[in-house]
């Protein structure tokens, strides 16, 4: 029997970026959110006010105050959308029964909601051909149209940031491979421990012949992109915890760290936090305290990281999030799929929008985290409902890779992408016989 | 059992002024210095409209404190409340939006809480502790 020439796993170059989310340097001495809408509107006007020469030279440029009757001119602010199936903590306490009709399962959309746009000077509502579907509160937009008779602001053009500048992706030769998974959620009734150990023996090389085990020593990182374990509700509930319980609630923590460190012995990997784990529930997600993975955390090649996640692999440059962002703009406005939603945030160069509207997130004073000053070259959403993919091309030759990542616990699905060609493919694990 | 529970809880604040509403009408007429009339009872205006347990209704701030309360009201520069005077004149430079450069001389100068008088300009915006 021949000996098995000896693989060895290709490496890549990683930098962490995720510092701006950091918010150990932030003091709150009570401060609101108004603070992070004037810096988010400060920034984006700067940019749009630079774009505006380009896309129509001839029109003046004013504010809310400043608009007169009838003439054409261009506006920038902060969009907010009114709407009426929004739920407000108020209603709890409003005497009256309200009339407020039923709202649909998944969104709190209704044909009645309109768009309001407001600077520092003031806010005026706006009609005509600006749709309030495609857009939500906390946008930064151009407005080309004039204010009519009624007071209304009648949009004629709307121009949004686009696609922020690229970096060019040097020319790699070989495929490299990053695994993204999320969704784990240990410790629910779905999860299937023998399918994530198909997964991990997987992409450790522990599976398949010698072909199946040289693709997967070109895995060069694997990233868990939230909602890696599930904690029973009764625990979490706000009542005290019984002490035959307490050791209960640590063990899918503890089941998840097994499982990591079969992983990290082998290859270096990220995880982050999710709506469901034990971390921050306001944005941006701090990373997982490494003291809840006693065994991983023994090896350097762990990282706990935070909620947004940006890092760059061999001058790949990655952003992603725990499905927050996205699935939020779900709740609020409307698309094809979820890929739309994912573009939107890239045009709109805003991360997460409806953050501080409808989205927990830090009241910072000085900066807003969330805006995307750079394109990425590959952006993931995790704990969709289906995996999805789509290659953005920008007008200025960026090319983005946007990706839906499904939950691993129902579909079984972890995605792979190269780093050559940033081609995405899925890695299908199934544990029944009659699939 | 909770009523007694909340007074234990959320600290007891009126020490000075106004007390009690059965003593009230003895220490309004006591209180009024000044000729204006207050439409409502002072028990809602108290921390407003007293200050060290007099009526604060002339103007007891310097020229210094002028010069800063028209930066906290300068809408250029962004919300003023939740954030120190010298952290909003910092973000407004560091934004580019060019604020007077001499009351950020004026910020430093302001000594610590210590030793002031009551004409030295405040640390914290117009509105800090009253809203």
């Amino acid at each position: 029997m021949p000996v098995p020439m000896p693989m060895e796993r290709k490496q890549a170059s990683y930098s962490n970026l995720d510092e701006r989310y950091g918010i150990q340097g932030e003091k709150y001495q009570g401060q609101q959110y108004s603070h992070i809408y004037f810096t988010r509107l400060h920034h984006m006007r700067n940019l749009l006010h630079a774009l505006v020469p380009s896309w129509k030279p001839q029109l003046p440029v004013t504010t809310v105050l400043g608009l007169e009757e009838g003439k054409d001119c261009i506006i920038v602010g902060t969009l907010y959308k009114h709407m009426k199936l929004k739920p407000s903590i108020l209603d709890e306490y409003s005497k009256e029964r309200s009339a407020i009709p039923l709202v649909k399962p998944h969104n709190f959309m209704h044909p009645d909601d309109h768009l309001v746009l407001e600077d520092e000077s003031g806010r005026v509502t706006l009609a005509g051909a600006i749709p309030p579907a495609a857009f939500v509160t906390g946008v930064v937009v151009a407005l080309h149209g004039k204010e009519t008779s009624a007071g209304n602001f009648l949009v004629e053009d709307v121009l949004e940031a686009g696609l922020p500048p690229q970096t060019a992706l040097s020319c790699a030769d070989e495929d490299k491979y990053v695994v993204f998974v999320s969704g784990l959620s240990v410790g629910s009734g779905t999860f299937n421990p023998l399918q994530f150990q198909l997964l991990i023996d997987h992409i450790t090389g522990h599976l398949g012949d010698e072909n199946e085990q040289t693709i997967a020593s070109n895995i060069v990182r694997v990233v868990v992109a939230g909602n890696s374990v599930h904690i029973a509700p009764r625990f979490v509930n706000g009542q005290t915890v019984a002490s035959k319980d307490q050791s209960r609630i640590a063990e899918p923590i503890k089941e998840l760290d097994i499982m990591l460190t079969q992983l990290v012995a082998s290859l270096p990997v990220d995880i982050m936090p999710g709506c469901q784990d034990p971390a921050n529930f306001s944005l941006p997600q701090q990373p997982l305290h490494r003291c809840l993975f006693s065994g991983a955390s023994t090896y350097n090649t762990f990282s706990s990281c935070s909620n947004p996640h940006q890092f760059e692999l061999d001058s790949v440059q990655f952003l992603g999030t725990s499905g927050q962002n996205i699935d939020d703009l779900y709740k609020y406005s409307d698309a094809k799929d979820k890929l739309e939603f994912m573009e939107r945030t890239l045009r709109w160069r805003h991360l997460a929008p409806t953050a501080p509207n409808s989205l927990g997130c830090y009241p910072y004073t000085d900066k807003d985290p969330f805006l995307i000053e750079s394109c990425p070259h590959a952006y993931f959403v995790g704990n969709q409902d289906k995996y999805e993919t789509r290659l953005l091309e920008g007008p200025e030759k960026q090319k983005v890779r946007l990706i839906c990542i499904p939950r691993f616990s129902e579909s079984g699905i972890a995605v792979m992408l190269n780093l050559r060609n940033l081609e995405c493919s899925t890695l299908s694990f199934s544990t029944s016989f009659d699939a | 059992m909770a009523s007694s529970g909340m007074k234990d809880f959320y600290r007891q604040k009126k020490k000075g002024g106004v007390t009690k509403a059965s003593s009230s009408s003895k220490k309004k007429t006591q209180q009024y210095t000044g000729g204006a009339s207050v439409g409502a009872p002072d028990t809602a205006q108290t921390s407003a409209l007293v200050s060290h347990g007099s009526w604060d209704l002339k103007d007891d701030f310097g020229d210094q404190e002028e010069q800063l309360r028209q930066f906290d009201m300068d809408t250029k520069f962004g919300p003023c409340i939740g954030v120190s005077r010298l952290q909003r004149w910092e973000r407004a430079s560091a934004m580019g939006l060019q604020p007077p450069a001499h009351l950020r001389d004026l910020l430093l100068r302001i000594p610590s809480t210590k030793n002031r008088s009551d004409s030295t300009p405040s640390v914290e915006c117009l509105w800090e502790g009253k809203v």
